[in-house]
């Protein structure tokens, strides 16, 4: 019930919800940061850093400190969650409004073919990709000037890429489960469980070894061997990201053409 | 094998458990306005999806204007309007603009006949989307399915949402299309509609055919609940000799009663009397469908 509710209220009120999130993303971030300056500041871990290292992973804070709250250790964990579940809402958006589920039907009605139509939605993830971009740069440039970040175009590249990838994949399983289910609540919960999955794989290779084949079939990849943000786009699996992308890809469209539409 | 417009044989479509279709085959013959009646989940809706190769069946299949319309679809849709029965109209874009895009995706530029239809509805197509009412929105529906002057066009619930003025035009409109030997299919939840238009009706419950019925069958067939006020009390004698008159009610001067067919006796005996108000409504689909195909209650 509360769920359903919820899943109401988000497609009523969308733009007001993505507008939470982003100041919740900011929050969190700032949350860290405060934590981060202080635990340096006092030059004690105790129970601030220990909550940092659990809950967000943040060890990367030996910089000075204005560096302390924008090392890339927090943004590349705390953006990409945000992130997502900003990415997740956007495809939400234009695959599950009401919207679009009534609109779908009669563009479908006229001589367009589904592929047509699926490469229109890739076009849009197009424009969504140049968000993140902006996004990126902007998150690089208050690096720079804060701490010893450095700018680089293939720093850039590898953000905004990751993030829409990030996105992307948690968009799709949402939008796969939602439309397997018949139901975009329960869709919603599980892309969320998948979602919630995916960042403890994330966080898991801080904590514990995984086997060779999770880190080549994890989208995440890039970030478990070593930081892409400061050592560039040398680090990034992209053999495991491409081969994810496209299988996700292909996975949706082939689903697309299938899916009984208006229903 | 004579030409249909529309042949389906054995559809059957599943969602899970829940039987949206079983079965079911119908036939339409070019230049009919044919009627698919149903209430809410008979599986009207999902039949027009299936003819529009928006839903996939599970078993069966469909020929629409000879071409199978799964592997054909794009050739099919070439060739027909549709008017679905959710119909998001939104933006900031002109009604004209609205209309120019679709018509784009059939290659086509002339909005010629958008503006007749436009004028006979006296819809102003230079208005912003925003600004259009739920009746005008509608229309602007029915516009873009008849704009490009398709061989056979389908509505799906069409009428709900008009108003009394854009409903007569809507059925002048069909009317004309029959004329012209082009081939209309008709979704509704409504029998006053569908006497009121259609050669032919399906009667689905569902996702079965229960019967297709001709038009002048299902207006000879018509129920109606009549209830009339006289000035004075009224023997219950006087209507013993009525053949189409069932579930009498008297009330003192209250008379409440069905009528099958034409009222046109009845009215002729009340007149005998001092008549002071009398009230004719259509009985809920529910009933016709208990009274005529012995189908209980039904849950949408």
């Amino acid at each position: 019930m509360l769920v359903s509710l919820a899943n109401q209220a988000l497609k009523e009120h969308r733009r007001a919800y993505l507008a939470i999130v982003f100041t919740l993303v900011l929050c969190l971030t700032g949350v860290i940061g405060v934590t981060s300056i202080v635990a340096n500041k006092r030059g004690a871990a105790g129970w601030i850093e220990t909550a940092n290292r659990t809950l967000f992973w943040t060890v990367d804070y030996s910089a000075d400190l204005a560096a302390g709250w924008i090392t890339l250790a927090t943004f590349a964990t705390v953006l990409p969650i945000g992130l997502s579940i900003l990415g997740m809402l956007h495809i939400r958006q234009w695959i599950y409004a009401k919207s679009d589920r009534d609109h779908l039907p009669l563009l479908l009605s006229y001589p367009v073919s589904r592929r047509e139509t699926f490469l229109n939605v890739l076009i849009l993830q197009g424009g969504f990709l140049l968000i993140l971009a902006g996004l990126s740069a902007a998150v690089l440039l208050i690096g720079s000037l804060v701490g010893r970040f450095p700018i680089r175009a293939g720093n850039l590249l590898a953000m905004t890429v990751i993030l829409w990838l990030y996105c992307l994949f948690v968009s799709l399983i949402t939008l796969l489960a939602g439309n397997m289910s018949g139901s975009s609540w329960l869709g919603g919960t599980i892309g969320a469980g998948v979602f919630l999955f995916a960042v403890l794989i994330y966080l898991l290779p801080a904590l514990v070894s995984l086997p060779a084949a999770v880190r080549w079939i994890s989208p995440l990849a890039p970030y478990l061997d070593g930081n892409p943000f400061l050592n560039g786009i040398r680090t990034i699996n992209w053999l495991g990201t491409a081969a994810w992308s496209a299988a996700a890809g292909l996975a949706a469209w082939l689903h697309f053409e299938r899916l009984d539409v208006g229903n | 094998m004579r030409y249909l417009v529309v042949r389906t044989e054995n559809l059957t479509k599943q969602y899970g458990r829940r039987q949206a279709l079983l079965n079911l085959s119908i036939e339409v013959e070019p230049g009919e306005v044919y009627g698919i009646l149903g209430p809410k989940g008979a599986g009207k809706s999902t039949l027009i999806r299936v003819l529009l190769d928006l839903v996939r069946p599970t078993r069966g299949n469909a020929l629409v204007l000879g071409l199978d319309c799964q592997r054909q679809g794009l050739l099919v849709r070439q060739k027909i309007g549709y008017l679905p029965e959710k119909l998001q109209i939104s933006g900031s874009s002109t009604g004209e603009q609205w209309l120019q895009s679709f018509s784009r995706l059939r290659r086509e530029a002339d909005l010629g006949a958008a503006a007749t239809l436009a004028d006979r509805f006296e819809l102003d197509l230079k208005k912003s989307l925003r600004a259009y009412s739920d009746v005008e929105r509608k229309i602007l529906g029915i516009i873009q399915s008849m704009m490009h002057h398709p061989e056979l066009i389908i509505f799906d619930d069409p009428c709900t949402g008009l108003d009394r003025k854009a409903k007569n035009e809507f059925f002048h409109l069909i009317s004309e299309v029959r004329a012209e030997g082009r081939t209309v299919m008709i979704a509704s939840e409504s029998l006053t509609d569908m006497e009121r238009i259609c050669d032919r009706v399906a009667v689905l419950y569902q996702g079965k055919l229960v019967a297709v019925e001709r038009g002048v069958q299902l207006r000879a067939r018509a129920l109606r609940v009549i209830e009339m006020r006289f000035a004075t009390a009224i023997n219950r004698e006087i209507f013993a000799g009525m053949p189409n008159l069932n579930d009498l009610v008297l009330e003192d001067n209250k008379v409440r009663c069905t009528v099958q067919g034409d009222p046109d006796a009845l009215i002729k005996l009340a007149s005998q009397y001092r008549v002071m108000d009398i009230i004719s409504q259509q009985p809920s689909l529910e009933e016709v469908y208990r009274t005529f195909y012995g189908i209980g209650s039904y849950a949408g």
